[in-house]
């Protein structure tokens, strides 16, 4: 009982809550307008649901999605349910303003949103990635991805993201980043990820958690993000895990959206991107190669 | 503004003409340990005159000439009465003994309840040792902010919680003083127990709105402690010895008569014991806390008396946590504070006394991680002087004035990388400020009605040496960095603080009670989550953050019935607060962003309710019943959508009931029950999939209610014999056991995407269940 008292985390228990009816159905936005030139230019439509709703999130159908850089609209075709593609070639340049513009059926009724982006200059230039095999903890197989760079002057917000093989890790393991403490700086061997490569995280957050072999291919990409957009995945993160974790957690907000004409979540933003690959030679070197 | 003032010096004025008496002044003292008493009352035996005694025990009394039969009782005393030729101005000290036969102490409570009838006192609860004592002691002791969670009005915020909230305010909203120093920090880890070592107090009095003018700076509520003085005749003490905690308590004279000593400590073990429980402790747990109280009198002269009081609580927890590769999490707490204080009788009827003190507030987090360890540091120091009079200008008036000055100096936060690590030193800039104050108050009697009013003006200026952060009041965003030099003032805000309020005694069972106080509180916290964290920042006002105001308004009426053994007592109050702060919505993990202020949002909050309370004191069986129905509301025109919302802290509904039984001198048994309806909080109505991870969208902010949260306290005393016959050498027995029915209340709801299972869940996190704890208490 003293422990019970005492190790305080250890004691939960399953409880059956009463949820407000969810009311409103989202529109849900997802996905960047980039500069990358060789990448198709693709946005996700779905629909929100219930809190404890089983089933999956429906992806909105037969919308008709258009970005206007100024010089008329670009439509985007449906190429798979809910995914919408923009014309192979197009691609967002820094300095430039979008306008999106959406027609879709959320919930069975006719929506139509809008949203505005500037495409900020880049504010990081990632110059080489890096890993390093830090051993192994409990049978887990840890790797340390760190990055070389230099950071712009001014104001940054970047989104960094890994992937193996072409296959990114999620949301809830990528890094969002304010440059306040290392703005206008270089940067050498900052780690931006730690790769936990276990059969078990394979097999929760799928192929981009192998374990690392010769030949692997590991990208990094860091995503300049406007202002509102980092915002919005600020709040992401805190509300994709628990609604309050005690001591530490501000109060439950929605994410902020800039989607208008009605309910949605997510942010249109254009962001350019900064890249850089490592090909895994020895994955059980200790040490970076780059020092 | 002016017209009061104007009326204000009109009443000041009014009371030279009143015709000139003799004086009985003096202390009242316990006869055995010298110990000044507070709040015993002498009074003339046809009851035409009467008063208390003040914070050190002195009274002084108007009467007319010739001769007079004066009493003077006290709760937990025997009543003394004497004769007195006042045929001219005389000092009288009167002593008074400890009632031994506790089953008899009923008669002097009860009269205790008449004279709170008759004070022009609103929302005051006055929380003497005598009553600590009968209360359900939890790990052998009972604390005095438990006591104090168990009135109408105040509340727990959460369990665990080391504050408490009066009225919907924020913990931060309370002034705790000790000897006359500020607490920042009033509880130990975990709310079992609070700075307060029951071996220690004396007395305590918690102001719920109607301020006293002397107090300032806290707009919701007042806690005022004073602590044991120290016996000047004789040694003696007490230790205990628990499964969970130790303490002793020692007092003696110096100087046999003129001067005395006080020392208590206390030291938890419980990280000691653990390992005895279980084997799979988290590495480097650590929970522990350890206070210690000093303090010396010395009665100079009958004019002159000097108290040095110390203390110090430090507060240690910590654990590692190997699922997230975290070696250790450790938080350590401090607050120590040192006052001298220094009382003097000018006169028979005027009094003085000045405080000197120091408060510091220490909070120290240690995080070690692989490459990101770090320590994170606050600082907080409060140090000043405080002068006040006494003026017991005749038999209907009694006026109180003084002048404070307090300096600040705070390290509202600082990151420090440890060895190998790539965390960043980080330091808030410093904040400097000042803060003098003035008060002026009367209390006034015009026969079955009492008046008290006054007047309080306070300014704070925060200086330099500091760089300050100025953030656009529209955009939020930072708009300039200006450097001030040391002493360079920044910004002066200040505030003028009327406080009224009147007593009608309709019968001599009956009263009507109506106050009004304002006041202004500029150095606040705006809280990250409503559990309190240890991390929470206090701001002071500055160029971005106005100081907050509050204006409340209450009525009151008490009534005594069946030989005035029921006390049935209910308020209503109103307060309406402007410049209320909130951290914005989503504003992220504050503790490290020098930005903060501009991550703060402001604008008014309110909070009404009704308080009943039903308070009973038999021969043998006492405690009471309270109902409190109150909301608290939050209006903040940038945060949830500009939609007013639910303040966290308020529980609307809440119940308290505390029984105690005396089966026989040498047995007592004590139960106490409190339910709370469900805190605001804020739930998830719906879920959005994003890359292939789920985020909550919830609905307007505090618009749910956490499960109900109830609790049965129980314990169980023992006096051995010897302790009955006053022996020199006794014992006493004690168990408890704190949520008697095991009820899992809810801390928090954790609402989650389980990727394993692919489904949206709720887990409810609770920190305590049924925990009984046995003491062994030795007097000597």
């Amino acid at each position: 009982m003293l422990i019970c008292a005492v190790a305080a985390a250890s004691c939960s228990e399953e409880i059956d809550v009463k949820l407000k009816d969810a009311d409103r159905t989202y529109l849900v936005l997802e996905g960047f307008l980039t500069d990358l030139a060789f990448q198709p230019q693709s946005f996700t439509l779905t629909e929100s649901k219930g809190y404890f709703d089983k089933e999956e999130v429906p992806p909105v159908c037969g919308a008709v999605v258009s970005v206007d850089d100024g010089s008329g609209p670009v439509y985007y075709r449906e190429t798979s349910p809910g995914v919408y593609t923009a014309p192979f070639g197009f691609h967002g340049k820094p300095g430039n303003s979008y306008h999106l513009s959406i027609d879709a059926t959320v919930a069975g009724e006719e929506r139509h949103y809008e949203a505005d982006a500037t495409m900020p200059q880049p504010g990081f230039k990632v110059e080489a990635i890096d890993y390093a095999y830090t051993g192994i903890m409990e049978a887990d197989s840890i790797w340390t991805i760190s990055m070389w760079g230099e950071d712009n002057p001014g104001d940054g917000f970047y989104h960094a993201s890994v992937a193996v093989n072409g296959n990114s890790y999620p949301y809830d393991l990528s890094l969002i980043l304010d440059d306040k403490y290392f703005a206008g700086q270089k940067i050498t061997a900052f780690p931006v990820a730690v790769l936990e490569q276990t059969a078990h995280n394979q097999e929760v957050y799928g192929p981009c958690c192998k374990f690392l072999e010769k030949g692997d291919i590991i990208t990094f990409m860091a995503l300049t993000l406007p202002k509102g957009c980092f915002e919005f995945f600020f709040s992401f993160a805190n509300n994709m895990t628990s609604s309050a974790i005690p001591f530490f957690s501000s109060q439950p907000a929605n994410c902020p959206t800039n989607l208008t004409g009605g309910d949605a979540m997510g942010w249109f933003a254009a962001c350019p991107v900064s890249m850089a690959s490592v090909i895994v030679d020895d994955p059980m070197r200790p040490d970076y190669k780059r020092k | 503004m002016k017209r009061i003032f104007t009326l204000f010096v009109l009443l000041l004025v009014g009371l030279t003409s009143f015709g000139q008496d003799v004086t009985l002044s003096g202390y009242v003292k316990d006869s055995a340990s010298g110990e000044a008493i507070i709040g015993a009352t002498v009074y003339t035996a046809d009851l035409s005159a009467g008063v208390s005694t003040n914070a050190y025990g002195f009274y002084s009394l108007q009467l007319k000439r010739g001769h007079q039969t004066i009493k003077c009782s006290c709760m937990g005393y025997n009543t003394v009465e004497t004769e007195l030729d006042m045929s001219k101005s005389l000092s009288y000290d009167f002593l008074i003994s400890e009632d031994k036969n506790t089953l008899d102490a009923a008669t002097v409570f009860s009269k205790s309840s008449r004279e709170e009838l008759a004070l022009p006192q609103m929302g005051r609860q006055a929380v003497d040792g005598a009553l600590i004592k009968k209360l359900p002691a939890l790990m052998g002791e009972t604390d005095i902010v438990r006591v104090i969670q168990m009135m109408p009005g105040v509340q727990s915020p959460s369990e665990g919680s080391t504050g408490f909230s009066v009225r919907g305010g924020g913990v931060d909203q309370n002034l705790i003083i000790m000897d006359g120093a500020p607490l920042y920090n009033s509880g130990h880890f975990l709310g079992f127990l609070s700075m307060f070592n029951g071996d220690a107090v004396k007395n305590a009095d918690l102001y719920k709105g109607d301020f006293p003018a002397r107090y300032g700076g806290r707009m919701s509520s007042v806690l005022d402690v004073s602590t044991v003085d120290g016996n000047i005749n004789n040694f003696g003490g007490n230790a205990s010895v628990g499964l969970i905690t130790s303490k002793i308590f020692l007092e003696g004279p110096v100087a046999k008569g003129k001067a005395g000593f006080m020392l208590a400590a206390r030291r938890t073990y419980l990280d000691a014991l653990m390992p005895l429980f279980t084997d799979k402790l988290p590495p480097n747990t650590a929970m522990y806390f350890y206070d210690a109280n000093a303090k010396l009198n010395w009665i100079v002269n009958d004019k002159n008396r000097l108290y040095l009081s110390a203390f110090t609580g430090t507060d240690v927890f910590g654990m590692g946590m190997e699922e997230f590769d975290l070696d250790e999490l450790k938080f350590t707490l401090n607050n120590t504070t040192e006052t001298l204080r220094w009382n003097h009788v000018f006169s028979p009827r005027l009094f003085s006394n000045i405080t000197l003190y120091n408060s510091r507030y220490g909070n120290l987090s240690n995080c070690a991680m692989t490459d990101v360890s770090f320590e994170y540091e606050q600082l907080l120091r409060e140090y000043g002087l405080k002068t006040s009079f006494t003026w017991y200008a005749n038999a209907s008036n009694t006026v109180e004035f003084g002048v404070n000055l307090a300096g600040y100096s705070i390290q509202p936060g600082q990151t420090r990388p440890l060895e190998g690590s790539i965390v960043q030193h980080v330091a808030m800039p410093l904040t400097y400020a000042v803060q003098p104050s003035a008060y002026l108050q009367n209390e006034q009697k015009l026969g079955p009605v009492t008046l008290r009013y006054g007047l309080r003006f306070s300014t704070f200026t925060t200086t330099g040496d500091t760089e300050q952060r100025i953030f656009d009041p529209v955009t939020h965003e930072l708009s300039e960095i200006r450097h001030y030099g040391k002493g360079e003032a920044i910004r002066t805000s200040h505030g003028l603080e009327p406080r009224f309020s009147a007593s009608w005694a309709a019968t001599d069972d009956f009263s009507l009670k109506a106050s009004y106080s304002r006041t202004y509180q500029y150095i606040q916290q705006a809280m990250v989550s409503i559990s309190g964290s240890p991390v929470d920042t206090w701001f002071t006002a500055s160029p971005n953050v106005e100081p907050q105001i509050s204006d409340q308004f209450s009525l009151g009426a008490n009534k005594l019935f069946c030989d005035d053994a029921l006390t049935l007592s209910a308020e209503l109050f109103y307060k309406d607060n402007s410049n209320t702060m909130d951290f914005k919505d989503n504003p992220g993990l504050v503790i490290d962003d020098v930005d903060r202020e501009g991550l703060l949002r402001f604008g008014k909050s309110h909070a009404y309710g009704t308080e009943l309370m039903l308070k009973y004191d038999f021969a043998r069986w006492s405690g009471w019943l309270a109902y409190t129905r109150s909301l608290a509301m939050y209006d903040i025109p940038e945060i949830n959508g500009g939609k007013p919302y639910r303040s966290p802290l308020n529980h609307e509904n809440a119940v308290n009931f505390v029984l105690t039984y005396d089966f026989s001198k040498q047995w007592n048994a004590s139960a106490a029950w409190v339910y709370y309806s469900g805190a605001p909080t804020t739930f998830p109505v719906g879920k959005f999939k994003f890359g292939d991870t789920y985020a909550s969208i919830y609905s307007g902010r505090n618009e749910d209610s956490m499960p109900d949260y109830h609790r049965l306290d129980l314990s169980v005393t023992y006096r051995t014999r010897a302790r009955m016959a006053g022996r020199r050498w006794s014992g006493e027995w004690n168990l408890s056991i704190y949520d008697a029915y095991a009820r899992h209340n809810a801390w928090s709801l954790a609402f989650g995407y389980n990727r394993e299972t692919g489904e949206t869940q709720c887990r409810k996190v609770y920190l305590f269940t049924i925990i009984p704890s046995l003491s062994y208490n030795i007097k000597f």
